[in-house]
């Protein structure tokens, strides 16, 4: 995992539970910018990332009584990160699927073909390339990708947050990672 | 590699030209500098995650800064070093800007702590903490060593000279780091590059974050599992896109036919009792009878109450409702009234719901054919107003309004909804009758009256007033449901005597038939019979209780059995022989005999407030002077406050004040509202009271006052609609609103031409 993500100590942790809100800003200094980084990576550029990470943070407060102790806080805090954006995805699937403002009117196709002086993907800046990439990659795929990559974390604690086997850990990194590569590949080829 | 000691020799060259300071060992600190320059040219992002991984980017970034400063100042350049540098080694813009942008932040921040601090931020270098008071101990030892030198000289000595193992374990990382990348891909390098936010940014989450944590306490915590739900599904039931379809498909079927079946046969039914049935309705109606599909009629002249979970239901006046939908879940009433609506005739009767106070989800659609409402009210009522359009009024607590005419509304109990014959809209009118939460709560709950007995209670004369244990539950005939127990029934009405009476009510039905008599015209009686008499008392009977001596005084041979069972000092007895004495005009010496009884310690309390109340109310009914009386009503009100005279009390400190200070009788007539919103005669007393507003020129309190005695009407007596009618009519036309007195003007003409 992460090496420059600290572990809370014991007493902070006890303190914050205790509703101790200068504790908690502790913690949230400690895992605030770890945290933004690791929602940005998670739902991409087009995401909610400020308010995700207030979620984020404001689910830890209430849940801190729920943690116990079994698995480090830094385990816990990546659940807590997956639970949010998952429970908000599925939200924006399901919202989708009703709106009718989805349904695409002129303007909004107009806004979407590039104009001439907006050039190829090719001269796009890799990161730029990467996000789209990431973008393509399935939620459940992308998600230990990011955990592996941005989290440094191995495959028995990506299966420990998500509850899944190591195995299927190991599948689905492969398959994001082949996605990415083929994704990149194309957009090299153009 | 060239590129660097191109770079190198630069900046020496130009560090070196313009300064001769051969003190200041600028190989340290440029090794350094350069060493971050250098990892951030090479990594991009990524210099930005370094800085806080190396020496903590505040630390780094205030030691920076404070160098270019000096430099400056040492070379009297025109533009800051840290220009110069970018000119030369053409980084780009966006990360220089951000790394500018943290190090003045992180100045400002380091300026303010001591140099051992701003070491213990890098947690990197001394991370253990049992290390903290040696560390402090050198730390203090080394700045009393180098206090003399500038701020980053002392930075440069304390890397050189003093925390060469600290370097080397940072070096040692940031080797481990770069060997690291150098064996990822560059979109993972992208994917592992950070975003740095700016300070302000954080601070606005910060402080958005924080907010919430001290104002939103109404969530529940998160439902971690170790496997989450989604996951099991992925993982193990679903690994066939078709075969997820398909169970999808199977489990949205399932979850229909449930909630069918559930709605369909599984609701639970929720009981509902007859409480109260008043008037004609107790002719019509057997409380005991199954509710299930029925429609009640509460008939003219009578009314009728219905209790069940969701709260209580009184229909008045002809009034109808059929309990459409009643589970658990879900109440669905439909309401009529007598004559219909729109009819030839002027809708009558209302319908009030005293409701259970709702959950957040919860609201009572009030559909109308003319508009459709969400109350989430307790107490609110229907009725039809003169031109048979459905009026809602609302009487307790706030209520939220959501509807497509008026949008998502907060009223406050008092307003209602009317129909405006002049703008022929449906607008939202203020001024209506308040109730409060207590008089909601006398109602008993729905196992109470379960478990309760049903008491009739009839009398000679229609209409008398009934209270049992001090509340006012309506007029004879009625039925009423009551817990089993001992209870205090009181029966009244103008011009007939006052029946008191306790009866034990036991689990089959009570009823209770009163014969009320009218008060019989004082006999007269002279002052020398009475002292005879009671010179004869005295010396037949040897006997000086004042019982016996006002037993004696009555003259009336039929008393003397009573006289013989006074010998027994029964309170009772002793309390029946005031009464008398009171029919019998004998009022001076009702008042010794009350006034006895409130003295004795024994007396219960509900006899000595009864007493206290008949001394205040025979004096002030047969005294000239009414200063004493008023006083008798003020000490009552000081001792029960909450007695069951105390509403009475109040209305007769008004009508005694009613001349003579008509600012105190208002104080006292409210103060008899408050506590009675539902009394028969309260649209009558609050029409008093507007019309002595309307004489002191208060015409917005006389308009409120009137308004609030059209929306308590609780007779259909058409004289005292129009008497008010046109009160209110006078008091907008005396008011300036001619508008408004034109548009009652034309409603109160409509209903008389009607009446007519």
């Amino acid at each position: 995992m992460n090496k420059t993500l600290l572990e809370p100590t014991r007493e902070l942790l006890d303190e914050c539970m205790a509703g101790n809100q200068l504790a908690f800003k502790e913690i949230f200094y400690m895992y605030r910018s770890y945290a933004y980084n690791l929602i940005y990576k998670i739902t991409g550029p087009q995401g909610d990332h400020e308010d995700l990470l207030q979620e984020v943070f404001f689910q830890i407060y209430l849940s801190l009584k729920t943690f116990h102790g079994d698995s480090s806080f830094k385990t816990w805090f990546h659940r807590v990160v997956i639970h949010v954006c998952t429970r908000r995805w599925r939200y924006q699937k399901a919202e989708k699927r009703i709106n009718p403002k989805d349904t695409v009117n002129l303007e909004s196709v107009e806004n979407i073909v590039p104009n001439a002086e907006m050039g190829t993907l090719k001269q796009l800046e890799l990161k730029d390339l990467v996000e789209q990439a990431l973008e393509t990659v399935d939620y459940k795929l992308r998600i230990p990708l990011v955990l592996n990559i941005y989290g440094e974390m191995d495959l028995a604690e990506i299966a420990g947050i998500m509850g899944i086997p190591e195995g299927t850990v190991k599948s689905r990194l492969f398959t994001a990672r082949k996605q990415i590569k083929d994704f990149l590949d194309t957009t090299d080829k153009e | 590699m060239n590129k660097m000691e191109n770079k190198y020799s630069l900046f020496e060259a130009e560090l070196r030209k313009n300064t001769d300071d051969s003190e200041v060992d600028y190989r340290a600190v440029e090794s350094v500098l350069f060493l971050r320059i250098a990892a951030a040219e090479h990594l991009g992002e990524l210099a930005m995650l370094k800085l806080d991984e190396v020496l903590s980017a505040d630390t780094f970034g205030s030691i920076e800064s404070k160098l270019f400063s000096q430099i400056t100042q040492y070379n009297e350049y025109d533009v800051p070093m840290n220009e110069c540098i970018r000119t030369h080694y053409d980084l780009p813009q966006g990360q220089w800007d951000r790394l500018e942008s943290k190090i003045e932040a992180s100045m400002h921040e380091c300026e303010n702590l001591p140099i051992w601090e701003l070491y213990v931020k890098a947690p990197e270098i001394f991370p253990t903490e049992g290390e903290w008071e040696t560390l402090e101990d050198l730390l203090f030892d080394r700045i009393r060593d180098i206090s003399e030198c500038e701020f980053w000289e002392q930075a440069a000595r304390l890397d050189r000279m003093h925390i060469q193992d600290s370097l080397d374990t940072v070096e040692k990382i940031l080797d481990e780091r770069i060997r690291e990348r150098e064996s990822l891909e560059n979109w993972e390098l992208v994917l592992k590059s950070e975003k740095v936010i700016p300070f302000a940014k954080w601070e606005n989450i910060e402080n958005s974050l924080f907010d919430k944590i001290s104002t939103d306490t109404d969530h529940k915590p998160l439902a971690l599992n170790d496997q989450p739900f989604w996951n099991i599904l992925n993982n193990y039931v679903f690994t066939l896109r078709t075969f997820k379809v398909a169970v999808t498909a199977m489990l949205l079927v399932f979850i229909a036919l449930g909630g069918y079946f559930s709605e369909r046969f599984i609701s639970i039914p929720v009981p509902t009792v007859v409480y109260q049935l008043q008037g004609n309705a107790t002719a019509q109606l057997d409380p005991n009878d199954e509710i299930k599909g029925k429609e009640f009629n509460s008939v003219q002249g009578g009314s009728v109450s219905l209790v069940n979970e969701h709260g209580l239901v009184e229909l008045q006046n002809g009034s109808k409702v059929h309990i459409d939908k009643l589970t658990k879940r879900h109440v669905r009433y439909k309401v009529g009234f007598d004559n219909g609506v729109h009819g030839n005739d002027v809708a009558r009767g209302q319908v009030a719901f005293f409701v259970n106070p709702l959950k957040d989800n919860e609201s009572f659609n009030v559909v109308t054919p003319d508009y459709e409402i969400s109350v989430k009210g307790t107490y609110f009522k229907v009725e039809p107003d003169l031109g048979g359009r459905m009026v809602t009024r609302v009487l307790e607590g706030k209520v939220r309004i959501l509807s497509k005419i008026f949008g998502d509304t907060l009223l406050l109990a008092g307003q209602s909804i009317v129909y405006d014959i002049f703008t022929e809209s449906y607008r939202i009118q203020s001024g209506g009758a308040v109730l409060l939460r207590k008089d909601l709560e006398n109602v008993p709950d729905l196992d109470q009256l379960k478990a309760s007995t049903i008491m009739s209670i009839k009398s000679n004369v229609d209409d008398a007033e009934v209270r049992i244990d001090g509340h006012y539950l309506g007029t004879t005939p009625l039925s009423v449901r009551q817990a089993p127990g001992v209870h205090h029934v009181r029966i009244g009405k103008n011009g007939y005597v006052m029946k008191d009476t306790s009866i034990t009510v036991g689990i089959s039905d009570y009823e209770l038939t009163v014969a009320l008599s009218e008060v019989q015209p004082p006999q007269t009686v002279t002052v020398v019979e009475k002292e005879v008499n009671e010179a004869q008392v005295i010396t037949k009977k040897n006997a000086v209780s004042p019982e016996t001596v006002a037993s004696v005084l009555l003259g009336d041979s039929g008393d003397s059995e009573i006289v013989q069972k006074e010998e027994k000092s029964d309170f009772d007895s002793l309390y029946s022989l005031a009464q008398k004495l009171e029919f019998r005009g004998k009022w001076k010496d009702a008042i010794e005999m009350y006034q006895k009884i409130f003295d004795n310690p024994d007396m219960s309390r509900l006899r000595k407030e009864d007493a206290l109340f008949s001394i205040a109310k025979l004096r002030a009914d047969n005294e000239e002077n009414k200063t004493e009386a008023k006083n008798v009503f003020m000490t009552y009100l000081a001792l029960y406050p909450n007695g069951s005279f105390a509403g009475e009390t109040w209305l007769r400190l008004a009508e005694l004040e009613f001349k003579t200070s008509p600012d105190n009788a208002i104080q006292y007539y409210l103060k008899y509202f408050e506590m009675f919103p539902r009394h028969p005669r309260i649209s009558e007393l609050q029409n008093r009271v507007g019309v002595i507003y309307l004489q002191q020129n208060k015409y917005d309190n006389a308009i409120s006052m009137f308004r609030q005695a059209l929306a308590s009407m609780i007779s259909q007596s058409t004289t005292e609609r129009a008497n008010i009618t046109s009160n209110l009519y006078r008091a907008l036309e005396a008011k300036g609103d001619s508008k408004s007195a034109d548009s009652i003007q034309r409603l109160y003409n409509l209903n008389y031409t009607k009446d007519k």
